[in-house]
């Protein structure tokens, strides 16, 4: 069965909704051949606090967006966390100026790189993205290409493209779902899913520069738009299954070029604006290290080893704390050696590169008293029982309030 | 309009994982599930099999409440069923009941469940055999909330698992005292 | 890809027939519960937004017709203050009966030998809290959804992970409608709609589907 869309082997998505945007790699930018009428330079830019009327299609839009967001208030994917909510929110206010008072901000507990906005002003942000950008600066630029792609009202014109192909919505749905499924990997479901997927890329490349506009006015340093996308870049090509991708949407020579035009725009904006801008890393990073350890789990469970383990090395060369890096980095290992199949067990290797990785985060100050009880769990399978009660009580020791408390005690126990 | 029903229906619930489910009626008393555990009920069930690895008991629907049962699981199978081609979480035998919650944890979140909690995981016994229980609490995507609770032990080798899942209001609750004493008397064959 | 066998078409018998005193029922009208936004595997939204907004306003303006010809009367529902308790359970309560309905719904394909052929489903003794502030004996609620998104929804809670949908072409509708007695949280009266035409986002044929969900609802 061909895997026409493997999603999650791709970090990053690309989908461009019927009536919203997506922030996506370029990892498969899908171009719409059949463009917009509507030349992006003629569209007037919405004004602050502009509503259509209910009875135009936009105005439709706007309140059927706004009976979503009542949905994702509820929703159990929504990752409540009131102040990264509003750091989060912030940004993108400062991003959109006076249009601040129109936009909603909303963190999905999902780990794929992600960040979309709706016509009406509501702007999904997950969780993956959250973890992948280093500084403020990078989270600004994803943020501010979505911004830009509202203020200049690309999501209503898409709208109108589409509204008449009522099968299109069926496509996307249909084309989402054909993942896994086998027989429905045809060349008409492909070409169905890239017709209405994608924004044009004039849209594009206008959000491109007006986002980096926005960034540079709010004080960011423009550079670090081409900079996330570089990072994506690297994360993918560490995944040696990137090279069976489908052609179709793999040739599209998106990513690079487009991590290039934006470094290019970027020193333009910079000369133009007479600054280079901040990249407010230590803020950043203050504000995301009590999550991030969520994120690395989420990101953990994945099971995309190759990515995973690129993407942490990465986030260490920025400096941040090796000790929950490194067990993650070992948690991959442990999850990976524990479930290869016994062909490819070798007792004496299995799990020492885990070991290996566990005994670097305990060298830190601070690390995830986890760390210990993942020693232990391995200690014990390598029968080397002295080491596995002393790793369980330090485990013990360091949480004790945890939710596996009883079973571990029952397992040290045991090992007598 | 029906033939149409039929063909959402049918298709929604066919064909995607293992195959068509039947559907049958289990009188109270003792019931065998995958042919590996056995447990005493006190009223009647709908019986759903061959949709997933799972065996799954309800009376008033799956979508609101559910047993569900997982006898025999092998080395290298997956813990629930995905479509093909999906990295799901696997049992080892050499797990620990603290892998295989975790695994049952990861499997919730790669099914879009990342809220999936687990609380208070301790040693519990199936019949003589030494497992363990936990409790656990998640919300759909459509923002329904569920409780739940999991029972498992490895038996020869193989993981057994009893779970029981209900709608936070309401549903969960009506039929606790009943998962309760069904997994009180589980024993393996 | 449609696999068929194993499925039954089965008809089944309504809900006891409904008995009503002399007094015109008073009716909460509960906001209903339209699809508009479907999560694919990735968690991607994709709203259907401007699609079903419309048919959600031409519903509820058919409804209110319907009730506006009768005796009975339909309340108008009251948002609980947000992040209130009772917004919670209000909320929880919605999302139930939709889980509930789509139970109802499912037992003509693949009935549960443990309901007897019969539509006996309640939402539980929570639904007094809908009383509180409106004095209503039965709450209306409603449900639509456009089909393929129906039948993605059905298969997602069988196994602990998202299901991928099949779709269908063309914009086939599936909907149900229930009144339940708040004072029992029993569903009394239920019935669904399935249309392979009709556009809910014209008024007029909103109607249509207003009719015929509406169908026998006693009042």
């Amino acid at each position: 069965m061909t895997r026409l869309f493997d999603i999650f082997s791709v970090p990053i998505v690309v989908v461009c909704l019927l009536s919203g945007c997506v922030t996506t790699s370029g990892d498969g930018d899908i171009e719409n051949p059949s463009t917009d009428q509507i030349p992006a330079s003629t569209v007037q830019n919405l004004t602050p606090g502009e509503r259509p009327p209910l009875d135009t299609l936009e105005g439709g839009l706007w309140m059927s967006v706004e009976k979503i967001e009542k949905q994702i208030k509820s929703s159990g994917t929504t990752f409540r966390d009131k102040e990264l909510q509003q750091y989060v929110y912030k940004i993108a206010c400062k991003l959109a100026g006076d249009y601040c008072k129109d936009i909603r901000v909303y963190i999905q507990h999902l780990p794929l790189f992600n960040a979309s906005m709706y016509p009406n002003g509501m702007m999904i942000v997950n969780t993956g993205l959250l973890l992948r950008a280093h500084n403020e600066a990078q989270l600004a630029a994803v943020i501010g290409h979505e911004i830009a792609h509202y203020l200049r009202r690309h999501g209503m014109q898409r709208f109108r493209n589409t509204q008449d192909t009522a099968n299109a919505l069926v496509i996307v749905q249909f084309g989402l779902a054909a993942v896994g499924i086998p027989g429905l990997g045809d060349v008409a479901t492909l070409i169905a899913m890239a017709s209405i997927s994608a924004y044009s890329q004039d849209h594009e490349r206008e959000a491109d520069r007006l986002g980096l506009e926005l960034m540079a006015k709010a004080g960011y340093d423009p550079r670090e738009a081409s900079r996330i996308w570089q990072q994506l870049i690297k994360e993918r090509d560490a995944d040696p299954e990137n090279k069976n991708r489908v052609v179709f949407f793999a040739s599209h020579p998106s990513s690079q070029e487009r991590a290039d035009t934006l470094a290019r725009l970027a020193d333009e904006v910079i000369k133009e604006q007479g600054r280079e801008g901040v990249t407010n890393q230590l803020a950043y990073q203050k504000i995301m290290a009590p999550r991030r350890t969520t994120f690395l789990r989420d990101e953990t469970q994945l099971r995309r080893y190759a990515r995973a383990h690129k993407l942490m090395e990465m986030l260490a060369d920025i400096g941040l704390p090796k000790g929950e890096l490194n067990f993650f980095r070992g948690e991959l290992h442990r999850i990976k050696d524990e479930e290869a199949g016994d062909e490819e067990d070798t007792s004496d290797k299995k799990f020492t590169a885990a070991l290996e990785f566990y005994t670097k985060a305990i060298a830190e100050k601070d690390y995830p008293p986890e760390v210990h009880k993942y020693m232990g769990l391995i200690y014990r399978k390598l029968k080397k029982f002295d080491e596995a009660r002393k790793a369980f009580r330090e485990y013990l020791r360091r949480a004790p309030s945890s939710q596996d408390r009883l079973m571990i005690e029952a397992i040290v126990n045991r090992i007598g | 309009m029906k033939q149409l029903l039929r063909i959402l229906g049918c298709a929604a619930l066919c064909g995607l994982l293992t195959g068509c489910p039947s559907i049958t009626l289990v009188k109270s008393g003792p019931i065998t599930l995958q042919d590996r555990l056995i447990v005493e009920t006190t009223h009647e069930w709908s019986l759903i099999s061959g949709y997933t690895k799972w065996d799954v008991l309800t009376v008033d629907g799956a979508r609101l409440q559910r047993i569900a049962v997982l006898g025999g699981l092998e080395d290298g199978e997956s813990i629930f069923s995905f479509p093909q081609g999906q990295k799901a979480p696997k049992f080892k035998s050499s797990m620990t009941a603290v892998e295989i919650a975790e695994a049952i944890k990861s499997s919730m979140a790669l099914g879009n469940l990342g809220n999936f909690k687990i609380i208070n995981l301790r040693p519990y016994k199936i019949g003589s055999e030494d497992g363990f229980r936990f409790d656990c609490t998640y919300t759909t995507k459509d923002g329904l909330d569920f409780k739940c609770l999991f029972v498992g032990a490895v038996y020869k080798n193989r993981l057994s698992l009893i779970a029981a899942y209900g709608t936070a209001v309401y549903y969960y609750d009506k039929y606790s005292e009943e998962a309760e004493r069904m997994i009180k008397s589980a024993r393996f064959i | 890809m449609l696999v068929l066998s194993g499925c039954v078409t089965t008809h089944i018998r309504n809900i006891e027939k409904f008995e009503r005193g002399p007094k015109p029922l008073s009716v909460l009208f509960m906001p209903i519960d339209v699809e508009l936004s479907e999560q694919g595997a990735s968690g991607i939204l994709e709203p259907k937004a401007a699609w079903t907004e419309k048919a959600k306003i031409n519903l509820e303006t058919g409804i209110k017709d319907v009730f506006s010809g009768k005796k009975s009367e339909l309340l108008p529902y009251a948002e609980p203050s947000p992040g209130s308790d009772n917004e919670r359970l209000h909320t929880q309560l919605i999302k139930l009966h939709s889980a509930v309905g789509t139970e109802m719904l499912f037992q003509s394909i693949q009935p549960l030998p443990t309901k007897e052929g019969k539509l006996t489903w309640t939402l539980g003794p929570g639904v007094k809290k809908l009383r509180e502030t409106t004095k209503a004996d039965y709450a209306l609620f409603v449900y639509m959804r456009d089909s393929y998104a129906s039948a993605g929804r059905a298969a997602t809670i069988f196994v602990a992970a998202l299901v991928f949908g099949v779709g269908l072409p063309g914009g086939q509708q599936l909907g149900f409608a229930s009144l339940v007695d708040l004072r029992t949280g029993k569903v009394v009266w239920f019935n669904r709609v399935t249309r392979g035409t009709g556009d809910l986002r014209t008024p007029e044929e909103a109607q249509e589907t207003v009719k015929v969900l509406m169908k026998e609802l006693p009042s």
